[in-house]
C-alpha cells in the first residue's frame, strides 16, 4: 500500500482521447515514401531476370548455332554466362554503396541514422 | 545414434531375406549385380537428373533461408546494409542456375530407344554416368548452397555492425561459391563421354 499510485493526478483514456487520438503516431504526417529507392528495386528485378533468363538462353541459343550440338561446351558456357551477371549485380551494388557512402546523405538522412 | 538403428534394421533386415532365399533353395536370385542391371538405364538417367535439380534447389533454398533471415534481422537496425547483402542472395541463387544447366545438359542425353538397344553396353553406360553425374552435382550443390548462406548470414550481420567488414567476408564467399563450380565441371566431364541413348557407334 505505501507504493500506491496516485489516481487522480493521472489523465484517463478518456481524457486522452481528447486531443491525442488513440495512437500519438496517427497525427503526425505519415511518411509515404516507400522504404527502398524505386530504381534499387528495378535494378534488383532486372538482375533476377537475367539470372533466370540469360544462362539457359545462351546454352538454347548456342547449342545447335555454335557448337553445332555439344551440349558440354554450351553448359560451360551457361555457367560462364551466370557468373558474369553474378559478377555484374557485385560491381553495380558496390558502386550504389559508394556513391551513397559520398552524396547520398542529404536525400536518406533519415534512414541512414 | 538413430543411424545406428536404421543400419542394423536394414542389415538385419537384409541379413533375414537372403537367410531365408538361401537355406529354401533360390539363394542364387538374392544377387545385387542382377538387381542392378535389371534397372532399366532409363531410371538411373532420370535419377540422376531428378537427383541433381533437386538437391541443388535445396542447396539453394537453404542458403537463401539462412541468409535472408539474417539480413532482415540486421536490416531491422541497419537499414544500409540493404543492396549490398542481396550479393550473398544472387550468390546462392547461382547455386540453383547450376543445378538447372546440368539438368538440362543431361536431359539433353535421353531419347526414346526400342527393342534391344535399351540393353546394350552404350546405353548402360549412359545411364550409370548420368546417375553418378547427376549425384555429384545434387551433392556439391547442396553443400556449396549451405556453405554460401552461412557465409551471407555471417556477412549481412558483420556489416550492420562494421561496413568495413563486408568486402573481407565477400572474399570468402567467392571461395565458398567456387564449390559448387568444381562440381558441375566434374558433372559435365563425366556427362560428355556418355553418349546419347540410341547412339549407333
Amino acid at each position: 500500500m505505501a507504493t500506491r499510485r496516485i489516481v487522480a493526478s493521472e489523465k484517463t483514456i478518456l481524457e486522452k482521447d481528447d486531443h491525442m487520438g488513440s495512437s500519438p503516431a496517427a497525427s503526425e504526417k505519415s511518411s509515404i515514401a516507400p522504404a527502398v529507392p524505386t530504381d534499387v528495386i528495378l535494378k534488383l528485378l532486372a538482375f533476377t531476370f537475367a539470372m533466370i533468363v540469360a544462362p539457359i538462353g545462351s546454352y538454347f541459343l548456342t547449342v545447335d548455332m555454335v557448337f553445332g550440338g555439344n551440349s558440354t561446351y554450351a553448359g560451360a558456357l551457361a555457367a560462364i554466362v551466370a557468373n558474369v551477371v553474378l559478377v555484374g549485380y557485385v560491381v553495380v551494388a558496390m558502386r550504389e554503396d559508394q556513391s551513397e557512402r559520398q552524396g547520398g546523405g542529404t536525400k536518406e538522412g533519415k534512414k541512414d541514422r | 545414434m538413430s543411424l545406428t538403428y536404421g543400419a542394423g534394421g536394414v542389415g538385419s533386415a537384409l541379413l533375414v531375406v537372403g537367410a531365408y532365399m538361401l537355406f529354401t533353395g533360390s539363394g542364387e536370385s538374392f544377387d545385387v549385380g542382377g538387381f542392378l542391371e535389371s534397372v532399366s538405364p532409363f531410371a538411373w538417367a532420370d535419377l540422376g537428373i531428378s537427383l541433381c535439380i533437386g538437391l541443388s534447389v535445396v542447396g539453394a533454398a537453404w542458403g537463401i533461408f539462412i541468409t535472408g533471415s539474417s539480413i532482415l534481422g540486421g536490416g531491422v537496425k541497419a537499414p544500409r546494409i540493404r543492396t549490398k547483402n542481396l550479393i550473398s542472395i544472387i550468390f546462392c541463387e547461382v547455386v540453383a542456375i547450376y543445378g538447372v544447366i546440368m539438368a538440362i545438359v543431361f536431359s539433353s542425353k535421353i531419347n526414346a530407344v526400342e527393342g534391344a538397344a535399351i540393353w546394350d553396353a552404350n546405353t548402360y553406360y549412359t545411364g550409370y554416368a548420368l546417375f553418378w553425374a547427376g549425384l555429384t552435382v545434387g551433392m556439391c550443390n547442396l553443400v556449396c548452397g549451405v556453405a554460401v548462406g552461412i557465409n551471407g548470414s555471417g556477412a549481412a550481420l558483420a556489416d550492420a555492425a562494421d561496413p568495413s567488414l563486408f568486402v573481407k567476408i565477400l572474399v570468402i564467399e567467392i571461395f565458398s561459391s567456387v564449390l559448387g563450380l568444381f562440381g558441375l565441371i566434374i558433372g559435365l566431364l563425366v556427362s560428355s563421354k556418355a553418349n546419347e541413348f540410341g547412339f549407333d557407334s
